[in-house]
């Protein structure tokens, strides 16, 4: 093998690896692009259900933790899916008691669709909090390393009394 | 002599390549009769990197068409086609070297987009608008869709709007991505006749010439639709500047009026944003912006084969509002009062005759928003309400979305 043929093929090699590390996963989101917002309840909590995920993979994911990605003033209380078919709090509530009161999440299998719900509470309850998405960590069952995907919904909590919109 | 009978060609063509995802399956339809009928979209997305489209003409009884001539070329870009006017040659570029269909109809084109890049009129971040032409002494039949070109990975990507019928037809494709049906009144084709050898390239075959014949001016074309059966909130359709539509297409080997067929679609964009009403009370409602559209003769010159298109040609804003049935949707999520809801409509419903041209050519053609996500729609809650989806949560794909 020539010199340049063989840097050629460690280049190559190199950029396929990266290429595997970077992969966005099994774990996909759904739908299209959304922005919802809430008014917090009197506790400082909201409830959003509003991410579609879908497991792509041919085995099942275990979620790991669900964060609030580049927020300001949100912290995640609770979080869950709620697999499709199963009755569940979906869309946006004021105040926490509809959403889930810790990180607790059941098995997403292969091919399987839910919703990702998280209860959010506001740092300063007199401030709004922000955040672009939200970001779920997983892993597959029985695997080692873990992965993340981003969810595509805006979120926003405005302070109790407050109006969105 | 030319036959000039009237039967139906059908040509199923099947885009070679990788699946990429939002491929549909199904197609249903939500009655409407009169105003608007929507139909869920089965949209087929395919790489058409190397090969363009592939698959077999048929006549109407299901035969092979053999030694048809099959090419496909692109239409100019937006930009181009509004400046238009009748008598005017379309500055279509072949984007496949013309071949016969082998004695079992099967074609296949190559796809050469280099000529793409180097034509004035297009531009590489806009959806190429394709037209697939298969032509004989027997008759013409035509497809179109439209290719997303990726300029950084050199990946073409094929979308194809699916109905009713090209799910039929693409139960009988290889399984791909990519499931067209192209239709045209053509003669008969008698296949045992006609039967030739393999499928071939042809030698140079001089471009397909299009010209405007007749401009038929602005047309409504449906992009949304907002649905409620209760009060206690607001909902709003923005079509955006560079909102994309995928607007349906119109064959005729005549090109009189009620003799067109639907024959793919293409993709417009909006150069302006058009705000809608917003609405607070129960009920549905269509909302409508304006295209140009325009009839094109075409010849094919290798065998001087004519037909007709009709097209849509530029954006020209303007809104209208008519009345609606309320789709049913029973996949619902709450809404506490005091929040807002705002969702892109790049993944919408088809609405088979939303281009609504039966008054200038005998039929309407169909209408899906979406494509970008400049189209959105924005809910504010007065009130804890419902909004529910007619085929997914409002999360994932609603297509419909209706207040309760």
């Amino acid at each position: 093998m020539t010199r340049p043929t063989a840097v050629a093929v460690v280049m190559l090699v190199t950029l396929l690896t990266m290429s595997a590390c970077t992969s966005s996963g099994p774990l996909s989101m759904r739908g299209e692009p959304a922005a919802v917002c809430v008014p917090a309840g009197e506790d400082a909590l909201a409830v959003i259900a509003l991410d579609s995920v879908s497991n792509g993979g041919d085995v099942g994911l275990e979620i790991e933790s669900v964060s609030v990605r580049d927020g300001n003033g949100l912290e995640v209380t609770g979080a869950a899916i709620l697999p499709d078919g199963l009755e569940g709090f979906r869309g946006a509530a004021t105040g926490g008691s509809e959403g889930p009161q810790s990180q607790d999440f059941v098995e997403l299998g292969a091919g399987g669709i839910a919703t990702v719900q998280v209860t959010l509470r506001l740092t300063d309850i007199g401030t709004t909090g922000k955040a672009p998405g939200l970001r779920i960590k997983y892993r597959t069952v029985g695997g080692m390393a873990s992965s993340s995907a981003d969810t595509d919904t805006s979120v926003e909590v405005v302070p109790p009394g407050a109006v969105c919109g | 002599m030319r036959n000039r009978r009237t039967i139906r060609v059908i040509i199923a063509s099947t885009a070679m390549g990788v699946v990429v995802g939002g491929v549909g399956t199904e197609a249903a339809f939500a009655g409407d009769p009169g105003s608007g009928r929507a139909a869920i979209a089965s949209e087929r997305k395919a790489d058409a990197s190397s090969t363009l489209a592939a698959g077999r003409v048929l006549d109407a009884t299901g035969h092979p068409a053999a030694d048809v001539t099959v090419t496909a070329y692109a239409y100019p870009s937006d930009s181009v086609m509004s400046t238009l006017v009748e008598g005017d040659a379309v500055p279509v570029v072949d984007l496949s070297s013309a071949v016969k269909t082998a004695k079992n109809g099967t074609y296949t084109l190559k796809a050469n987009y280099d000529k793409l890049l180097t034509s004035a009129g297009f531009s590489p971040s806009e959806p190429v608008n394709v037209q697939v032409v298969a032509t004989s002494e027997q008759g013409v039949a035509t497809y179109s869709f439209v290719v997303d070109l990726d300029a950084r990975t050199g990946r073409a990507t094929a979308t194809a709007e699916g109905t009713a019928d090209t799910a039929t037809v693409g139960a009988r494709a290889s399984g791909l991505g990519l499931d067209l049906k192209l239709t045209a009144e053509a003669p008969a084709v008698d296949t045992e006749a006609t039967s030739t050898g393999d499928v071939s390239t042809m030698a140079y075959t001089p471009p397909i010439t299009c010209s405007i014949y007749t401009n038929y001016g602005p047309q409504w074309v449906i992009v949304g639709a907002t649905n409620a059966t209760t009060s206690g909130h607001t909902q709003k359709l923005t079509y955006g500047v560079s909102a994309s539509s995928t607007l349906g297409i119109g064959v005729s080997a005549s090109g009189a009026y009620g003799s067109f067929s639907a024959s793919g679609t293409q993709s417009r964009s909006s150069s302006g944003e058009v705000g809608f009403p917003t609405y607070s009370t129960a009920g549905s409602r269509y909302m409508k912006t304006q295209y140009t559209y325009g009839k094109l003769r075409c010849v094919q010159p290798t065998n001087g084969v004519v037909y007709w298109n009709v097209v849509p040609m530029d954006f020209v804003a303007g809104s209208s509002v008519t009345a609606a049935t309320t789709p049913t949707a029973n996949l619902c999520t709450s809404f506490s009062a005091g929040s807002s809801y705002s969702k892109s409509t790049s993944t919408a419903i088809t609405w088979s005759n939303g281009a609504q041209l039966a008054g200038v050519v005998g039929i309407d053609l169909s209408a899906r928003t979406g494509y970008t996500t400049s189209a959105k729609m924005d809910y504010t809650f007065s009130t804890t309400r419902q909004l529910c989806g007619s085929s997914d949560y409002p999360g994932g794909t609603p297509y419909q979305l209706v207040v309760k």
